[in-house]
């Protein structure tokens, strides 16, 4: 998960949030809500003696202005920083190795995480460490300095990975530029540069409260005692105001289809088309559909795949939703010669036209994926310390009693609902194309975004 | 208290990894059935069943000429069968949960499975066809040849693979390890449909194989299906004709040009494989230099985002310790006095049981899946000196003392050769080598 956030890594990372759903009745999931707002989730597992505390904020990219950009990113990097109780982060780094701790944290479009795993009789200490961290952090001018060029290296290191620039280039198309703040992870080095310490107070005042958090504890922990824990040490920590008063908005209508070529000396041409597709609080029995759509078109037997891959027209290609709250991409990835590339897309298109059609997806294709997906949701549960990460993503994106009921509730999608869901979001929809392509293969195609707009695409 | 605890999670963990306060701890088993060795370990705490056939070899079986060849075989090997075409497999393996997959290694190449206990019968059927029976359809083996003279075209398209890859090629100059398992454009090119059979046929040994199984299946039943499925192959043949020998680090510095906003730096040394005494030492020594690294150039000095010290698991084995840096000569002295320092003083006790620690919690997280016993187990019999060294691994972490980190770095951390992606005119030369 964490990888898809700061990170623009292989593009395949991209199918983990439709692959790696779970949900089900009894899941041993319990929780509860503090006085305050604090939501506690206990997922119980004693396989190992270990336990991972988790916090998760509804913060994110979702919440910038352009003013703003990348501050929720460069927040989660002083997390890690001075507190009342931990003077520096030399001490802080300390303090978790001592309590055994492996530990990170993540921000991505909808969400941004803290998490240490401990041995079970460290969880109490490593709640106080949380604590600390969430309600007292000091926002040390000297080490907001020291940081920034952390985060920039960061940026660097983003900078430098082909995709990074493939996922711009598309991205800034898809959400607008004047939007595009609210879908960028990373942020800016400007932004990153001239913060001061008071837009850390200014983030932490109003997202960093009770209301805005919730605190999951997984693995070898039970609910009663995890309650117990949550009451004693965060009980005290006052309600903020609703941080949502006014509710993020969402990313304007994307109103015609666009193009963006990106050269860099890549060994491969890509090419990724996307879609603005469902949000989970608005519509969600077409992510339900999304993700079943996308486990059958992704089968190596399907008509999606034999008519992409098996032709020849691509080395691989896939299609994937990416759930979110504020407007989800759809996103199809493939990879080719360049001397196929035109080709490609416009199969991509005419597969994309016909994929509501009552034959293109069969009966039994349609039960596989859902029983796939229910099985992937087994896996899933083999690891507490992900199942963590994966519950809190679900809380701050989706709520809680998505997660719960999504096996069911995706069991339940039929052939027209995914045909419903085609004809709401792709079919005949605009979508914006990017190809990343060295400049001797596009010299050689004299490759043009306008060449990746077809004016018409006949099924 | 924290010590006390870590102590008896050791213990336990060192015959017990998954705790089933119920039944007792898992007994790993090793076994032959249809002449094909087999390891067991029994997991009832869930239903996935996870297993993994090995090959043994590696690039030791391989030359310039047939780099690549058992990763041909591994992609190409569920587009075909002797029971199944490629949709029916698709399907089956779809609607049964089933994950097929297979890697190449230096040491080893591996096919793996992934299963819930429901329909193992299924996963087991479509493995065993996968791996024993494959029938390399010629449109297959054309399509997967595209696949992967794609995948190549990419290697140096990541600056961290592009990084690695150099440094591999340069530390086992002259040893068998500098044949890639991946293959090369070239050897792809030329590889037909029938070399990749004969390969096959050949190589497919009872005596070359080597299944490890963790899930909940019973020894029982896995003997029964390992015999019936394995007991045709021929005996023996088709051994690796080298086997991987230790290595010597040279010193030296390789430069690559590039236009990148930062500096990507990893300097490789020879380091002792898992079988070796010193193999838990250098393990913990490269854990405290990575916290150290961290401390100094990332949180202290800001020099960098990402640092780190790391060593493989290899029988030709490799440390590393990487940076990517804007100043790379003033970040490599402060990475340089961090390796003199873990040479020249001891680490505290109090700090190194700290890092065992954080050690310990790595450990255990990442045996959490049974796929990742199962390759711990398999790693340890091939590169290790035998499973059972996989039980008492842990032990031996913790019997490590600030002297054995010491002797370690002293032993093994030098003569790093060193590989730079970036702005070439950034870095002194006379330094770096001097490492």
């Amino acid at each position: 998960m964490k990888r898809l956030t700061a990170r623009y890594g292989p593009v395949v990372a991209l199918l983990f949030f439709a692959t790696a759903l779970a949900a089900q009745s009894d899941l041993p999931i319990r929780d509860t809500t503090l006085a305050n707002g604090l939501h506690v989730i206990v997922i119980e597992n004693h396989a190992l003696p270990l336990v991972t505390v988790e916090l998760d904020v509804k913060n994110g990219a979702y919440t910038q202005s352009p003013e703003t950009e990348g501050l929720a990113h460069l927040y989660e990097h002083m997390f890690f920083k001075a507190n009342r109780t931990i003077p520096s982060q030399e001490r802080y780094l300390e303090r978790l190795r001592e309590l055994g701790a492996s530990w990170n944290g993540t921000t991505s479009e909808e969400l941004v995480n803290y998490f240490v795993t401990v041995g079970t009789d460290s969880v109490a200490p490593a709640l106080r460490f949380m604590e600390d961290a969430v309600r007292y952090p000091l926002f040390l001018q000297e080490e907001l300095v020291r940081e920034r060029p952390v985060v920039l290296g960061e940026f660097d290191r983003n900078e430098a990975n082909h995709f990074f620039h493939l996922f711009r280039g598309v991205d800034t198309l898809l959400w607008t530029s004047a939007f595009y703040s609210r879908k960028n992870v990373i942020g800016n080095r400007d932004t990153i540069i001239a913060t001061p310490p008071e837009k850390m107070r200014a983030i932490q005042q109003r997202f960093y409260v009770p209301n805005n958090t919730a605190l999951v504890l997984s693995g070898d922990m039970t609910p009663s005692r995890g309650f117990q824990l949550a009451e004693q040490v965060f009980g005290d920590w006052p309600r903020g105001a609703d941080p949502f008063s006014t509710p993020a908005p969402d990313p304007p209508p994307l109103t015609e289809s666009k193009a963006v070529v990106v050269e860099r000396p890549v060994g491969s041409v890509s090419l990724m088309m996307r879609w603005h597709g469902p949000s989970v609080g608005r519509d969600p029995a077409a992510t339900y559909a999304a993700d079943v759509l996308s486990n059958v078109l992704n089968n190596p037997a399907s008509r999606f795949q034999k008519r992409l891959v098996d032709s020849g027209l691509a080395f691989n290609a896939n299609i994937n939703y990416y759930t979110l709250n504020h407007v989800g991409p759809i996103t199809v990835f493939a990879q080719t010669a360049p001397e196929k590339l035109l080709p490609l897309e416009r199969a991509v298109l005419q597969e994309i036209g016909r994929l509501a059609d009552s034959t293109y997806v069969s009966q039994d294709e349609l039960v596989a994926a859902q029983k796939q997906l229910g099985i992937r949701a087994l896996y899933e549960r083999e690891v507490p310390t992900d199942w963590a990460h994966t519950v809190g993503f679900w809380w701050s994106v989706a709520g809680l009693d998505y997660y719960r009921t999504y096996v069911p509730n995706m069991q339940k999608v039929t052939r027209s609902d995914l045909a419903h869901y085609v004809r709401t979001y792709l079919q005949g929809k605009p979508f914006v194309a990017g190809v990343l392509i060295n400049a001797e293969a596009r010299k050689k195609l004299s490759l043009t975004p306008e060449m990746l707009l077809p004016k018409e695409v006949t099924p | 208290m924290i010590m006390i605890r870590r102590a008896l999670l050791a213990a336990m963990v060192v015959a017990w990894p998954m705790a089933l306060a119920a039944q007792g701890p898992p007994a790993v088993t090793k076994f032959t059935a249809g002449g094909v060795t087999v390891i067991l370990k029994p997991i009832t705490a869930n239903d996935v069943v996870a297993a993994r056939l090995y090959l043994r070899g590696g690039s030791g079986a391989l030359t310039q000429a047939t780099a690549g060849i058992e990763r041909f075989i591994g992609d190409v090997s569920t587009r075909g069968t002797v029971k199944y075409d490629k949709d029916q497999f698709a399907s089956i393996a779809t609607a049964t949960g089933t994950d097929i997959g297979s890697d190449v290694d230096y040491d080893f190449t591996v096919f793996r499975v992934q299963a819930v206990r429901e329909h193992w019968n299924e996963a087991w059927d479509l493995f065993v066809q996968a791996t024993l029976h494959p029938t390399f359809p010629a449109n297959e083996v054309e399509q997967v040849r595209g696949q992967i003279r794609d995948a190549l075209a990419q290697r140096f398209d990541d600056p961290d693979q592009h990084l690695q890859e150099v440094a591999d090629s340069l530390l086992y100059v002259g040893h068998p390890y500098a044949v890639d398992p991946n293959g090369t454009r070239q050897s792809i090119e030329r590889l037909t449909r029938d070399d990749l059979a004969q390969w096959h046929r050949r190589r497919f040994t009872k005596t070359n194989l080597l299944l490890v199984v963790v899930g909940n299946v019973s020894r029982a039943d896995l003997a029964g299906k390992v015999a019936a499925a394995f007991s045709g192959l021929p005996a023996s043949g088709g051994a690796a004709p080298q086997e991987a020998r230790p290595i010597l680090s040279r010193p030296g510095l390789t430069t690559i040009q590039q236009d990148l906003p930062t500096n990507y730096i990893v300097g490789v040394y020879a380091a002792p494989g898992p079988s070796s005494p010193s193999y838990p030492a250098l393990r913990v020594a490269t854990r405290v230099l990575a916290e150290r690294l961290f401390e100094e150039v990332r949180t202290k000095r800001n020099l960098t985002y990402a640092v780190s010290a790391w060593m493989n698991a290899r029988v030709a084995n490799r440390g590393n310790i990487y940076v990517t840096a804007v100043q790379p000569d003033t970040t490599l002295k402060v990475m340089q006095t961090e390796v003199r320092k873990l040479q020249q003083e001891l680490v505290p006790a109090s700090r190194l049981g700290q890092t065992v620690n954080v050690f310990l919690t790595g450990y255990l997280m990442s045996q959490q899946t049974n796929m990742g016993q199962a390759a711990d187990l398999g790693l340890w019999e091939l590169a290790g000196g035998g499973w059972a060294n996989a039980a008492t691994y842990l032990n031996r972490v913790r019997a490590v003392t600030p002297a054995d980190v010491q002797r370690a770095a002293r032993t093994y951390m030098k003569s790093f050769q060193f590989v730079l992606l970036g702005d070439t005119t950034k870095v002194n030369r006379g330094f770096v080598t001097s490492f």
